[in-house]
């Protein structure tokens, strides 16, 4: 008799997605939220992992701590602060699961609108948009690529693990293998950047320069009285 | 070395006749460990012509279904290459780097499905993009041809091998071939990490010496 359900299976399906994009941050996405005037602090939707960007009409917004706050002589309670504009800075540390504080205070009311937001710049310089990392959810599902490989290893390597008269120990070790390998390779992929395709053609872009050799100052080996 | 070469390959290695390992079994098999390989290594490279965007994320993986990663881009409205950065940097490059427009300057690997451009085209210009890429394994058909670099094409065998024993719970024939395939997939990632940089800049400029 099988051990596996469809049920058992899909759960499994669902828990390989949550734990794939957990520990490999690889699934992008992007969302606006509604800001009210006078309103600092806001909840995010469950599932956002590691915040990458925040857009205010077009301008990016820079995370910050109370630390680097303190240091840089904002107030150390945004919330209290009194001061309102277009935010610069954002805090997520101290305030609790899911919550983001905007610093200044937003002085407008924005309503959220996903519509336009990765294709209409009218859209991106209208809404408050955050860009993140998240975790794979019935909406935001892992692209095909992954879901063929990284979950069905998963799957393999859970449901033979499983207590039963289909418990085969060695073939989840087989699947465990190919799982952490290729997590590891998307790991890697997820990271790259290429970059020496073009410096070839075009030596002078900003911050791509080849490293500076150092100059001796002009005056060097010229006796001074 | 097609997919059907391949089959014969492995037959021959498992001396059966088709009794206890079917053809649907081999290749299964064969087109799960071609798609292992082709993502651990990224060995199937191609390149694609597609209009060039003119939004600062493009979802590539809606126009081109077998994307994996992005290798380089060329933009032939100015004949050069578009330079590859960072996402975490075009937040220094500029404020409000998603709402420049002109000609880009450099793109941006998103996760699996986007690539993000700075500046990015006020309108589909007239020339085309050239998207170099790795691709995901196809669905095997009898002539597929298995892009595999020449020396390295046992570890295919290897591979679905260990598969079909692991099936038959076989198991210490699988962990040999386990181990033979473990290594050759590794041989397999060096030999495309060699020709990473240099061979496919070549190639790549090869391809547009007349621009």
């Amino acid at each position: 008799m099988s051990n596996f359900s469809d049920e058992y299976l899909l759960d499994l399906r669902s828990r390989a997605a949550t734990e794939l994009t957990t520990d490999v941050l690889c699934l992008f996405d992007r969302f606006s939220i509604p800001v009210y005037n006078g309103t600092a602090k806001y909840t995010l939707p469950d599932g956002i992992l590691s915040i990458i960007q925040i857009t205010y009409k077009g301008f990016k917004v820079d995370p910050t701590d109370y630390r680097t706050a303190d240091e840089q002589g904002m107030p150390l309670d945004p919330l209290v602060a009194g001061r309102t504009g277009r935010p610069l800075m954002y805090l997520q540390h101290n305030l609790g699961f899911n919550q983001l504080a905007f610093w200044p205070v937003p002085n407008e009311d924005i309503a959220s609108d996903d519509t336009g937001i990765w294709d209409d710049i009218d859209e991106i310089n209208a809404r408050v948009i955050i860009s993140c990392w998240r975790v794979a959810d019935a909406t935001h599902q892992l692209p095909d690529p992954l879901d063929r490989r990284l979950v069905k290893d998963y799957i393999g390597m859970k449901a033979y693990a499983k207590e039963g008269p289909t418990q085969q120990i060695d073939v989840a070790n087989f699947y465990r293998q190919r799982y952490n390998r290729s997590k590891a390779h998307l790991d890697k992929v997820i990271k790259y950047v290429p970059k020496s395709i073009t410096p070839l053609f075009q030596p002078n872009f900003p911050g791509q320069k080849l490293v500076a050799r150092p100059v001796l100052p002009s005056n060097f080996g010229i006796k001074s009285r | 070395m097609n997919t059907n070469a391949t089959i014969v390959k492995i037959k021959a290695e498992l001396d059966d006749q088709g009794i206890f390992y079917t053809d649907q079994d081999v290749l299964d098999a064969l087109q799960d460990i071609y798609e292992d390989i082709a993502f651990n290594t990224s060995c199937i490279e191609k390149v694609v012509t597609l209009t060039a965007p003119a939004t600062p994320y493009w979802r590539i993986r809606s126009v081109v279904p077998d994307y994996f990663r992005c290798f380089g881009i060329f933009d032939r409205n100015r004949g050069e290459f578009i330079e590859g950065i960072h996402y975490w940097r075009l937040k220094e490059v500029h404020s409000q780097w998603e709402s420049r427009t002109g000609t880009p300057y450099c793109w941006s690997p998103i996760g699996f499905d986007y690539l993000s451009f700075y500046p990015h085209y006020a309108a589909v210009p007239s020339d085309n993009f050239d998207v170099f890429y790795a691709a995901i394994a196809p669905d095997l058909t009898s002539s597929e041809t298995l892009q595999l670099p020449p020396n390295c094409r046992e570890v295919i065998v290897d591979g679905v091998l260990s598969m079909l024993f692991l099936q038959a719970l076989e198991l210490q024939k699988a962990e040999l071939r386990l181990a033979d395939y473990e290594v050759g997939l590794a041989k397999v990632q060096r030999e495309m990490d060699r020709r990473s940089n240099s061979d496919r800049l070549k190639q790549m400029r090869a391809l547009y010496v007349k621009l």
